[in-house]
């Protein structure tokens, strides 16, 4: 089950909980947090933030500070600015030598990325106009709930070049996408607007190479969906390639990449379909690692079908559902730098609602249309698959859980694919987040779970960690004198517990490590 | 937490929780016996609670000012910080100990008449800090970490001469009634009000009126160093101590921050075995401003503007003239025992590891055993401490706890210090473990008779799945020590 997570931004009045009769600097000053989260390259923690707004300057104008804190929760830098009074911080991101910080100005209208050395010295600053549109589908984009909290939703780091944003835009009818690409080194902004003729698109940040900014792309053309890795060179500022499902022997859908280590070639991993399969209905076949050359040309492909590969580690229907777990989804893939590869994947199925049910028979006898829906979905156990340097199964563990329900009234008409993704957008999962150190010799899943024990009652949080040579487990009951405690991803093999005293009005924060 | 500048042996109240965590050994050890840890006179912390509360409440009484309740909120808080200093069994109460110390300061406050109504009260405290202060209410702390880098006792002799002319010259107290008054001072009071109801840049203006006052109180601050420093030597030379101590402790004051401990290649040299051997990754680390190893820049300006201490060179050609002038052939390095110093310098690095032993910052205790260890590798006390230690650690970090007696790696912290944070950090919970093991069982057949040893061995085992050495060692355990300090079963 997840947790509720504390709300970001609160108030700090310093020093004015007591009466006092004479005034003291500490007493008249005030500074408010806006907000806090953490600064990320790729997958990696490496610090935090706390925007603070720290004074105000006129009617329209603030001073904020940003303070840096680096991975060990040491205050390392104070940046000050100047800004309107109405100036959202959405995402920070590090790439190696710059920090940089997205900001929404709501007076300006405009999406500002600001970025600094590591000395806090501003390096360079870009400013972007946003319409109405696209500040609707921006500001849905960073309402999506409980998704994995280990990777920023739309600003990335491109490696020692600087950062881009990727946001939906929705225009004349036609929803696509938007990157902007702020290069750092060179202060030299551009954008990008998907030239699809599609009236679809809705793209995902898939990873970068030296050169390359991978997206998963989906698109739509009247009734037909196809699954696309555009591949956009951010120094030429053109797409490079466009690889299809459309009339692939076997289509698929990227979940992630990364880039091999010898060759400078892109694995792709992903679920496979069958030949001309609709993959927003269709069951997939099972799980694919497709290698490719930095042009867009494949080079390998390997599958592990349900029925066939899998089916050595588990009872598997036709259309891939494991006996007692489900449908996978696949939450990540990790490649480590032995060259084996690690699939995580949680199960899912849909049930009989009882209560739905009863209240259909309720509404029929009532002489009404279906009140509710007959099932629900069932979110079930944690899978890891390992497979070999040749990315065939090799062996297939399972993570108990205490079942959790997720009660949907799409559950009778989706399909599973579609419902996954439904249920991944609302957080109905209990994968919270991997954490992989940089050289990819060892890496934890961490997940949640509710448990009803004699011993305990609660949230428990868990983690599976991979040391180099075997797997261990390890859990952390969320339980405390707080009036709510939160974990959240930190650098590898440590996460931060966030423990808040709503009476004291205090949020304590300390790093642990994970077993 | 803040840290503190290892030069300062006056130690400010503002930083008084402080742990500084330098690195440096100045103690030749050549360890025949294991040691013991003092032994605490508990009615002395009774004691010392009661006159500084006595203390406190005298000095309150006398307050005149029209600002008495908020020179008295100081007060408390000074007193509040002696009675945590007791509570933490932080002041070293061993009647031996503080006899020595008593035999220092009776000849120093003897042979300087204008001292005798003073009533000073001393203490060694425990910390590692290499400092020493005096509060103001006439308690006069000398930290261990300090006594274990001076050479003799005219050194010594120096440091209390300085602190208690700080005592003589009220500075402590005139500094909080100085900062009390300017605070709540009518003009401060307006201007205060007038930022309270300011809207816009108040904060800014806040931090303009704050950096004026500290840079006053510094500015003050120094100007009673080196007041303390003329009256202190004064008083040096009216005892039979070496005027001349009082170059040399300026001179070791000057380097005493430098960190000679190379952690690294020491935590590689002792633990690696054939059958476990060293793993690079134990001490890997990031570098960077978010790496936790930043080397933070300063503002060197700024920052000289607000020391509260003069540059030791600059108070070593202050004094240096008094000096020359007082040199006499009867003057002495020792006056009451040169072997007691001997001996108490090397038991009190004992004490700087067990107080943090004790007070579970374990990762600053790993850090001076280690040192110990270096100076003599078959220390029983060190070996079955660090065993201990590492045995802890093992559970903390089971229990996700890790974070209550290991710090984290910090820009503040010395370099040394910080590369063993990164160590404990880097292992794995099977690493603690494996290393443990292996590090204990090299002694097996040496201290078969030290009972923190044999518990620390017997848990290594435990912890490294070993179930038949587990079960003997217990055995052993349980059979061989009576009474027994640890429960195995």
């Amino acid at each position: 089950m997840k947790q509720t997570i504390i709300a970001a931004v609160f108030l700090l009045l310093l020093g004015q909980s007591f009466a006092q009769s004479k005034l003291s600097i500490d007493n008249v000053y005030s500074v408010y947090l806006r907000n806090s989260g953490s600064i990320k390259e790729g997958d990696q923690i490496k610090g935090y933030y706390l925007f603070y707004q720290s004074d105000k300057v006129d009617r329209k104008t603030n001073e904020y500070t940003l303070q840096i804190l680096d991975q060990n929760l040491n205050k390392v830098k104070d940046i000050k600015f100047q800004d309107s009074k109405n100036v959202v911080l959405l995402e920070a991101a590090y790439n190696g030598a710059t920090l940089g910080f997205l900001f929404k100005n709501d007076d300006t209208k405009t999406l500002d990325m600001k970025m600094y050395d590591m000395t806090g010295k501003m390096v360079a600053s870009f400013s972007n106009e946003i319409d109405k549109k696209a500040e609707r589908r921006l500001a849905l984009s960073y309402k999506v709930l409980n998704d994995d909290e280990s990777h920023n939703k739309n600003m990335f780091d491109l490696k020692d070049e600087g950062f881009v944003s990727l946001y939906p835009v929705k225009e004349d009818g036609h929803f696509t996408y938007h990157l902007e690409f702020y290069l750092s080194a060179k202060k030299k902004q551009f954008s990008y607007t998907a030239e699809e003729e599609e009236k679809y698109a809705l793209a995902t940040y898939l990873g970068a190479t030296d050169g390359l900014l991978l997206l998963d792309v989906t698109k739509k053309q009247k009734s037909e969906v196809t699954s696309h890795i555009v591949g956009i060179n951010f120094y030429t500022h053109k797409k490079v390639f466009d690889i299809t499902n459309k009339g692939n022997e076997e289509p698929f859908i990227p979940i992630n990449m990364t880039t091999q280590k010898e060759t400078g070639n892109i694995l792709v991993m992903g679920s496979y379909y069958e030949p001309n399969a609709n993959i927003l209905k269709d069951a997939s076949q099972g799980i694919g690692v497709y290698v490719y050359t930095t042009s867009g040309k494949l080079v390998s492909k390997a599958l592990n079908s349900w029925t066939g590969d899998l089916s050595k580690f588990f009872n598997v229907s036709s259309k891939g559902k494991l006996e007692d777990i489900g449908y996978l989804y696949f939450h990540d893939i990790i490649q480590t730098n032995d060259g084996k590869v690690f699939a995580v994947a949680e199960g899912y199925k849909r049930v009989a609602d009882g209560l739905g049910i009863a209240v259909n028979a309720l509404s029929m006898m009532g002489g009404r249309v279906n009140g509710g829906g007959n099932t629900k979905m069932k979110v079930t156990d944690l899978v890891m698959l390992e497979l070999n340097p040749r990315y065939k199964i090799t062996k297939a563990m399972v993570y108990n859980k205490n079942a959790n329900t997720y009660p949907t009234m799409l559950a009778d008409m989706n399909s599973q694919h579609t419902l996954a993704l439904l249920m991944k957008a609302d957080g109905a999962f209990d994968y919270e987040f991997t954490l992989s150190n940089s050289d990819k010799t060892s890496f934890s899943v961490c997940y949640n779970d509710y448990e009803r024990s004699k011993e305990f009652k609660g949230n428990v949080f868990h983690a599976i960690r991979y040391n180099g040579s075997g797997f261990s487990s390890d859990q952390i009951n969320l339980s405390s004198k707080a009036t709510s405690m939160n974990v959240q991803p930190a650098k590898q093999g440590y996460v931060v517990i966030m423990e808040y005293f709503k009476k004291e009005k205090k949020l304590d924060m300390r790093m642990e490590k994970l077993n | 937490m803040q840290t503190l500048k290892p030069f300062c042996y006056r130690k400010p109240l503002s930083v008084l929780y402080v742990l500084l965590l330098t690195a440096s050994y100045s103690i030749a050890q050549n360890n025949t016996t294991a040691y013991k840890s003092l032994k605490d006179d508990t009615t002395a912390y009774i004691q010392i609670e009661n006159q500084v509360e006595q203390r406190y409440k005298s000095d309150v009484a006398s307050l005149k000012s029209e600002n008495k309740k908020y020179v008295s909120e100081i007060y408390k808080e000074r007193l509040s910080k002696v009675k945590s200093m007791t509570a933490h069994r932080e002041l070293v109460t061993n009647p031996e100990v503080q006899e020595y110390l008593n035999a220092l300061t009776s000849h120093i406050v003897n042979s300087n008449a204008q001292l005798v109504n003073l009533a000073p009260r001393f203490y060694f405290s425990r910390s590692a800090v290499p400092n020493a202060y005096s509060m103001g209410d006439g308690t006069i702390v000398f930290n261990l970490g300090l006594f274990t880098k001076l050479n003799s006792e005219a050194q010594v002799a120096f440091v209390l001469c300085h602190e208690l002319a700080h005592l003589y010259l009220n500075h402590s107290n005139k500094s909080i009634a100085n900062y009390v008054d300017k605070m709540y001072s009518k003009e401060m009071q307006q201007q205060l009000k007038r930022l309270n109801a300011t809207v816009y840049q108040r904060n800014t203006q806040l931090d303009n009126l704050a950096r004026q006052f500290s840079f006053s109180s510094s500015r003050h601050s120094r100007d009673h160093e080196t007041e303390a420093d003329s009256l202190g030597v004064v008083f040096l030379q009216n005892t039979r101590f070496n005027t001349k101590a009082t170059i040399e402790v300026l001179g070791i004051l000057d380097t005493v921050d430098v960190d000679n401990f190379n952690t690294n290649t020491f935590l590689q040299q002792t633990f690696t075995w054939n059958d476990y051997p060293f793993q690079p990754r134990w001490t890997a680390k990031e570098e960077g401003l978010l790496g936790g190893h930043a080397s933070l820049e300063t503002d060197k300006k700024l920052e000289d503007s607000l020391k509260t201490h003069p540059d030791c060179q600059i108070r070593i050609k202050a004094v240096s003239p008094a000096i020359t002038a007082s040199t006499g052939a009867e003057k002495l390095d020792y006056v009451v025992s040169k072997e007691k110093f001997t001996s108490y310098q090397k038991l009190f690095a004992y004490e700087i590891a067990e107080h943090y032993a004790n007070s579970n910052n374990l990762s600053a205790s790993l850090y001076f055993c280690l040192q110990l260890l270096q100076k003599d590798s078959t220390d029983a006390y060190v070996i079955a401490t660090i065993g201990k230690i590492l045995a802890s650690f093992y559970i903390a970090q089971k229990q996700h706890r890790l974070g209550y007696c290991a710090s984290q790696p910090a820009p503040h912290f010395s370099s040394s210090y910080n590369n063993l944070l990164q160590f404990i950090q880097n292992l794995y919970i099977e690493d603690m473990a494996g290393i443990n093991y292996f590090f204990l069982k090299q002694y097996e057949q040496k201290l078969v008779s030290n009972e923190d040893y044999i518990f620390a061995l017997t848990l290594s085992k435990q912890q490294n799945n070993k179930a038949q050495e587990h079960t003997y060692w217990k055995e052993y355990y349980n059979k061989s020590f009576t009474p027994k300090k640890y429960n195995l079963n």
